[in-house]
């Protein structure tokens, strides 16, 4: 079973202008649903999981006509994200594209997350919306803008923060870890001074991503900063290579992801080829930036929810999970439908 | 001065139609107040109120200063209130109390500590206000209070069998009712369980309370700042980057979803109310003040029920409204209340006639067979006075007469209304001309929310100001055109969905005073129709405009790549309206259509938007109406003027949107 | 009023056959074998079996529920003979107000979503079996309008509305939300509004309808309440509230009750709809099994069910499906997609676009060459109807059963096959392997 269904790449194709004459439209279709878990067969838990409509008691609301705030803040109000996505994997493609796309992402105000590149090929306004990932096994800010760190368990963290002079870290620094739970680990890296952890799954792991984000998210809200639980000081960034579209964004914020790292379903939906030209894959970025923010949208003005990082983020209520065992459903913290 | 017991149970059995059987209460709120704290809770029976006394006892040793108290002798469910004076530092007890109710529920017991204030004092239950009231004796207890809190219930995601279900909801010296359904509660109840909180009912009600005792008491936050924290209103303009951060870190506090709430708190040195609602406005509120009190209320009729010559006003959406026992009116709750208010009084109210039905011991439907029964006898006029909250009035009648209200009608006045004429001398609630499709609707006063919705033939006159989404999904067809005139302001998503019909704002109080007379977002979705407002509308407040720092960071990208000039962009970042419109008059072509994506979709097209003097079509459309609202108001004078020598903003759709039919495509 | 009124007498072809299926790669629910059964139904309007014994080629909930009985019997399902005149499906709902012949409401499909004849045959088969049509939400078509048995609708953008439309029919139908876009409004595509959909919604031609996602005036619950009354005090007719199966359905059902409808009609997830935003249809939403299974427990918990009645809507496809739903707690069930289909419909997920080669969902246009022919599509939602009661009543006769009103409720005589344990516990049934 692909992960890529046909119909998600359809949709991403469609919003991205690819396909269809209505780029940046969430596109509409007819027709009942043939969504997962009830007649396409599930890949991930978040198959199983549902947003909620709001009626009756709760009006939905419109995001045509009326405002919906998708804007995210990470390091303390310090980066503002215009919506809850960052774009990766940009360091597989062809490099006169890799600018171009930067500054797509830069004009959308979306997140860009860079392994091995320097510093110095980014201007510097840009430099503050692209978190630069330090080279593996070293603990070094790099100038100008937010720092990835990759860590991949609390002995390679003991021994980093032994090695490097970690005492004038100050600035926004993120720590990037496998898909693991585990309280002690993230405890070291709030104490380290992170200010943004992104769970990996790609990094590997022994959890599925949706169950480490969820547990973490409860970890950091357990754990204090300066008085006040870290969660609120500590942004929490989902990472995996299987984010699909804009409803897997959105439910992992549900479950505790301020914003999320998209690897693939970005080239597939511009039909990534290295011999498009920059400036179309430029658009067609965009478009599939406004779309998925569009789509993000319509999923919060359906849950009657008009702001993402305050009301979405961690609203596990505001989610149901259809047949998944009970087990599961309690360390995810999201109801069974129909309880 | 005090106010008695009474008065809360008069104003709350007002809207009894409002709330069911399912809860109600009140909370008493002196500055005098205990000399310790009163922890007072719900149990089964003594044997039960003993048990939570020694685990009190057990937490704040020798603090308990004696054995609980039963408060009434009747139950509910089996239920019973009990009283313990205790005396500790309000930290300390504030922890005894959230390990004692976790520990009850734990246990399995069916009880709970509900409220432990030395100058706030709770009285609930199950059944309607008058019960509660009943059953806790209130009415024979000599019980004065400098603040007043009332609720009855209509539970909505919660059962109501149980006593701790009930508003209002208590924590240390704060007390609050509320209606609402807040759907940020899974983040704010993560937020409370991250800081401390152990125990919860499980209703987004006693969230927000305990959201305003945390902030305040042991954040030490000022009320104000906490409201605007909690209301979360939406802003045209970018706030300080200081209330960012605020926000941001308690940014669990926020709340989102519908909602409105009063509060009463003490803070030892005075005695506060404040009221606050959603940034949508999707639950009513109103306030109003007399010479010897404040007020804040869902519906008008109840104020009214109080005190009959109150200036009342609305709180805009989003926003609140703040007073105090020394200090009166803090902050209204909107700007420009002064005007706002001034107009609910300005039209005196004309006589009802000799044989006009007295509306005071009736409800909707006695009312309403009353008039019904007139207008089949014959009369071409009906009278009615003493109008305090009824409902549909005029629903279902379809013969041509006048009818003539005196008083405050309940929401969904003539909703349907197909041929009455209908003169309300006073203010109209929410929801009046629902699908109106012929007649007239005059109000000598304000109206509120959701007047005129899918209005589609006649006229409304509407002397003062009206409140959130009027004239929402007006239309027209064949021959029938509605026209909505409203002498003073509006708020936000005025014709919002507007498909035909004519509108017009005229600001009449506000010709002095540069201010908007509308709020934001209007003519969103608007699709046909016409809109005239007075004045000069900024053109970010029509439609729906994209955050101002989306905008901002897209062009700030462009100058990056050298295709905008720093010059250009710092020209623009000091423009207060970043409409699509204004962009198109600083920027090239090719970049304000690059920049349009961000404004523009197939379902947000943009309005034809003029500033100009009304010209010979625009009178000839307007003024047959404008003249009549002149003539009913006692306005022609004004009226003239403004039409003769005022711009108007006119907004209506571009018509190329409108002839265009796409064919169907095959396959 | 021009249009398809007039239609019915133009020199159009008629159209009186099925197309041929199509041919397809992607999954869909409504697989060949449930078309395929649906039209034999509505050709001839006898039964064609008891047990559905391919219901595991998807993975819905509800096919994963089996009549113990099922269980224990061989055979292949189908079955030719017609169960005893005896057994009864006939219905009281709401609170007594209204009789169906069959536990059967033909749900809530627009004039603009479908073209015309469509709805003409959907009201006039109401008639001729004794159920009732929703209308939907885009006024009244005149031809419908000399129908009894209809439902008027009442939604957020009050299309084509007026008091003397409210007052035709047997009841009004506040339509809150809709199982294919839980929190989103109705939406006719601007394609399809047509000169004579401008006239009776009253709306600009070439414009999308568009309705409110919320209805304006009801916030909250006690609005709801409020708009209850309204109606009530306006027409003197029962009124039902329908709502899509969400988080909270279990306690938004007893609060419609408590509130004073008459009826609530719960919209699963993947139902049929003209027009929705993918991310929405396939995002949001409980289906209807555990929607169903969950309200009437609540209801019975608060002392609310008696007498108020809870129609099952989305993805009912067999009188198997409404024997199940019924035994989960519902009175009635909605059928839309099943009668689209014994109209013809292939299902090839074009109506929003105005392009339907079945001629059900197309865009009016002025002198078509090819109308669905009115007196074959009433047949056959005339025969659809008849077929599945007889289907109905003979899973009745197999589980012992007398009348359909016995069902309801009986969630023992169900068991769960491969469910997880939280379904089983919402269902409340018990699981096998």
């Amino acid at each position: 079973m692909s992960v890529w269904r046909g119909d998600i790449v359809a949709n991403l194709r469609t919003l991205a202008g690819v396909e269809g004459k209505t780029p940046s439209e969430p596109p509409i279709v007819s027709m009942g649903s043939v969504n997962p878990p009830l007649i396409e067969a599930p890949c991930f838990i978040l198959d199983h999981i549902i947003s909620d409509g709001a009626q009756v008691t709760r009006p939905s609301i419109d995001p045509y006509r009326e405002p919906t705030e998708t804007e995210v803040y990470l390091f303390g109000a310090g980066l503002r994200l215009a919506m809850p996505i960052i774009i990766s994997g940009l360091n597989d493609i062809e490099p006169k594209h890799v600018s171009p796309l930067i500054h797509s992402c830069f004009r959308m105000g979306v997140g860009v997350h860079l392994e091995g590149s320097t510093a110095e090929e980014i201007p510097v306004d840009v430099r503050r919306f692209v978190l630069l990932e330090a080279e593996h096994n070293t603990l070094r800010e790099i100038d100008g803008g937010p720092t990835i760190i990759r860590i991949d368990d609390r002995e390679a963290l003991v021994k980093l923060m032994k090695t490097s002079d970690a005492t004038h870290l100050s600035g926004q620094l993120a720590a990037r870890v496998p898909s693991t739970a585990e309280p002690a680990f993230y405890s070291s890296i709030v104490d380290a001074g992170f200010r943004v952890i992104i769970v990996d799954e790609d990094l590997g792991g022994e959890e599925p991503l949706e169950i480490a984000l969820s547990e973490v998210d409860q970890v950091l809200k357990g754990l204090k900063v300066e008085g006040t639980p870290a969660r609120y000081e500590v942004g929490l960034l989902a990472a995996a290579s299987r984010i699909r579209s804009s409803s897997d964004v959105f439910k992992l914020g549900g479950l505790g992801a301020d914003a999320c790292i998209i690897r693939d379903a970005w080239k597939i939906a511009v039909d990534y080829r290295s011999e498009i030209a920059t400036s179309l894959l430029s658009e067609r970025l965009e478009n599939l930036l406004i779309g998925m923010q569009r789509e993000i949208k319509l999923l919060m003005g359906a849950a009657g929810v008009s702001a993402f990082q305050s009301s979405i983020v961690g609203n596990r209520e505001l989610f149901r999970s259809i047949d998944l065992p009970l087990k599961l459903t309690e360390r995810l913290g999201v109801k069974p439908a129909g309880e | 001065m005090p106010i008695p017991s009474r008065i809360a149970l008069n104003a709350i059995e007002c809207v009894r139609y409002r709330g069911s059987k399912m809860g109600a209460g009140f909370a008493c709120i002196n500055l005098r107040g205990e000399p310790t704290a009163k922890v007072k809770l719900f149990t089964q029976s003594e044997n039960d109120s003993m048990l939570i006394y020694r685990m009190l006892e057990e937490r704040l040793p020798g603090r308990a200063a004696a054995k609980p108290v039963p408060e009434h002798s009747q139950d509910f469910y089996s239920i019973s209130s009990y009283t313990i004076p205790v005396d500790a530092e309000y930290e300390d007890l504030w922890r005894a109390v959230q390990e004692v109710n976790e520990a009850i529920w734990r246990d399995g017991l069916k009880g709970r500590i509900y409220s432990w204030g030395r100058h706030v004092d709770v009285f609930k239950g199950v059944g309607y206000p008058f019960d509660v009231y009943e059953i806790f004796r209130l009415g024979n207890r000599d019980l004065d209070g400098d603040l007043w809190l009332a609720h009855t219930r209509q539970p909505t995601n919660s059962p109501g069998r149980f006593p701790f279900w009930s508003h209002p909801f208590a924590s240390g010296e704060w007390a609050i009712v509320h209606n609402g359904d807040i759907s940020s509660f899974g983040s704010n109840i993560e937020l409370l369980r991250s800081i401390g909180y152990k125990s919860f009912v499980g209703t987004d009600s006693e969230v927000i309370v305990y959201l305003l005792d945390y902030l305040t008491s042991f954040q030490h936050m000022n009320v104000q700042e906490v409201a605007k924290i909690l209301c979360n209103k939406f802003t045209l303009d970018v706030p300080d980057q200081e209330f960012i951060k605020l926000l941001y870190k308690w940014r669990g506090a926020r709340l989102d979803g519908p909602f409105s709430v009063i509060a009463g708190f003490c803070d030892g040195h005075d005695v506060y109310l404040l009221a606050f609602a959603d940034r949508f406005k999707f639950r009513p509120i109103i306030v109003g003040e007399d010479e010897n009190y404040v007020y804040a209320a869902s519906e008008e009729a109840q104020i009214r029920t109080i005190s009959a010559d109150a200036r009342v006003w609305t709180i805009e959406p989003g926003d609140y409204f703040l007073a105090s026992q020394k200090h009166g009116i803090i902050y209204p709750g909107r700007t420009m209340y002064e005007k706002y208010c001034m107009l609910a009084s300005a039209t005196k109210p004309h006589s009802p006639d000799e044989e006009s039905i007295d509306a005071s011991n009736m409800n909707y439907r006695m009312l309403n067979q009353a008039i019904h029964e007139r207008i089949e006898l014959g009369y071409r006029r009906v009278d009615v006075k003493n109008v305090r909250g009824q409902r549909y009035i005029g629903v279902g009648i379809d013969k041509p007469a006048t009818l003539r209200i005196f008083g405050t009608p309940g929401n969904c006045l003539g909703n349907l209304n197909s041929c009455l004429d209908i003169e309300v001398f006073g203010n109209v609630q929410d929801d009046v001309a629902d699908v109106m499709t012929g007649g007239r609707i005059i109000v000598h006063g304000d109206a509120r929310d959701v007047l005129a919705q899918a209005f589609q033939g006649g006229a409304i006159y509407v002397r003062g100001n009206a409140g959130n989404r009027c004239g929402i999904q007006m239309r027209e067809y064949r021959d029938r055109r509605p026209f909505l005139i409203i002498g003073g302001r509006v708020d936000d998503y005025l014709a919002e969905y507007m498909a035909g019909g004519v509108i017009a704002v005229l600001g009449l109080n506000y010709l002095d005073i540069e201010t908007e007379i509308v709020g934001n977002c209007i003519a969103s979705g608007m699709v046909g129709g016409k809109i005239y407002v007075r004045g000069d509308v900024s053109s970010s407040k029509i439609g729906l405009t994209p955050p101002r720092l989306d905008v901002l960071q897209y062009l700030r990208g462009l100058v990056l790549e050298g295709r905008l000039s720093e010059g250009k962009y710092r020209e623009i970042t000091s423009i207060g309206d970043l409409s699509l419109h204004t962009l198109k008059k600083f920027l090239p072509q090719e970049i304000s259509k690059q920049v349009s994506k961000l404004y523009l979709s197939k379902y947000w097209k943009e309005l034809v938007v003029e500033t100009r003097l009304l010209n010979e079509h625009d009178l000839a459309l307007l003024q047959p109406h404008l003249q009549e609202f002149g003539k009913f108001f006692n306005l022609e004078r004004e009226v003239r003027r403004v039409i003769e020598e005022e711009h108007f903003t006119i907004i209506y759709p571009k018509t190329e949107a409108v002839t265009k039919v796409e064919e169907p495509e095959e396959g | 009023m021009t249009g398809p009124a007039s239609v019915v007498g133009s020199k159009a072809i008629l159209v009186e056959r099925y197309l041929p299926l199509p041919k397809k790669n992607a999954r869909e629910f409504w697989t060949e074998r449930r078309i395929e059964h649906i039209r034999y139904l509505a050709s001839c309007g006898r039964p064609l079996m008891v047990w559905d014994r391919c219901k595991s080629d998807t993975s819905r909930v509800l096919d994963r529920l089996h009549f113990q009985r099922e269980l224990e019997e061989d055979g292949e399902g189908e079955c030719s003979y017609q169960a005893s005149d005896s057994i009864s499906v006939s219905s009281r709902i709401c609170h007594g107000r209204l009789w169906l012949e069959h536990p059967i409401y033909l749900g809530d499909m627009s004039f603009g979503a479908l073209s015309g004849v469509p709805n003409i045959a959907i009201a006039r088969a109401a008639d001729l079996t004794g159920t009732l049509a929703g209308i939907g939400e885009g006024g009244l078509h005149p031809e419908v309008g000399k129908c009894r048995r209809i439902a008027v609708q009442w939604a957020s953008a009050r299309f084509g509305l007026d008091l003397d439309v409210l007052r035709r029919g047997e009841a009004v139908v506040i339509k809150i939300g809709q199982g294919a876009k839980p929190g989103i409004g109705g939406h006719l595509p601007s394609v399809k509004v047509v000169e004579i959909i401008s006239q009776t919604r009253r709306i600009p031609v070439g414009v999308d309808a568009i309705s409110p996602a919320p209805h304006h005036d009801i916030y909250s619950i006690e609005d709801l309440e409020q708009r209850i009354w309204a109606l009530k005090e306006a027409t003197g007719k029962p009124v039902l509230v329908k709502v899509a199966a969400t988080n909270y359905i279990p306690y938004i059902a007893s609060g419609v009750a408590r509130m004073g409808a008459d009826g609530i009609i719960i919209d699963g997830q993947g139902a049929g709809t003209g027009a929705a935003p993918a991310v929405v249809r396939d995002n949001i939403g409980l289906p209807i099994e555990l929607a169903v299974a969950s309200a009437d427990a609540m209801l019975r918990r608060e002392g609310l069910r008696e007498g108020f009645t809870v129609v099952a809507a989305g993805r009912v496809s067999s009188a198997e499906d409404s024997a199940k739903l019924i035994a989960l707690g519902a009175d009635i069930v909605s059928i839309g997609t099943a009668a689209l289909i014994a109209m013809g419909c292939i299902m090839i997920h074009k109506c929003h676009l105005g392009f339907c080669p079945a001629l059900i969902t197309n865009k009016i246009i002025d002198e078509p060459k090819k109308i669905l022919s009115l007196e074959t599509a009433t047949r056959w939602v005339v025969n659809l109807v008849h077929g599945w009661s007889s289907e109905l009543k003979l899973i009745l006769e197999k589980v012992g059963m007398k009348r359909v009103e016995e069902l309801r409720g009986r969630r023992d005589l169900l068991v769960g096959r491969g469910l997880s344990d939280s379904t089983l516990k919402v269902l409340e049934v018990r699981g096998v392997n």
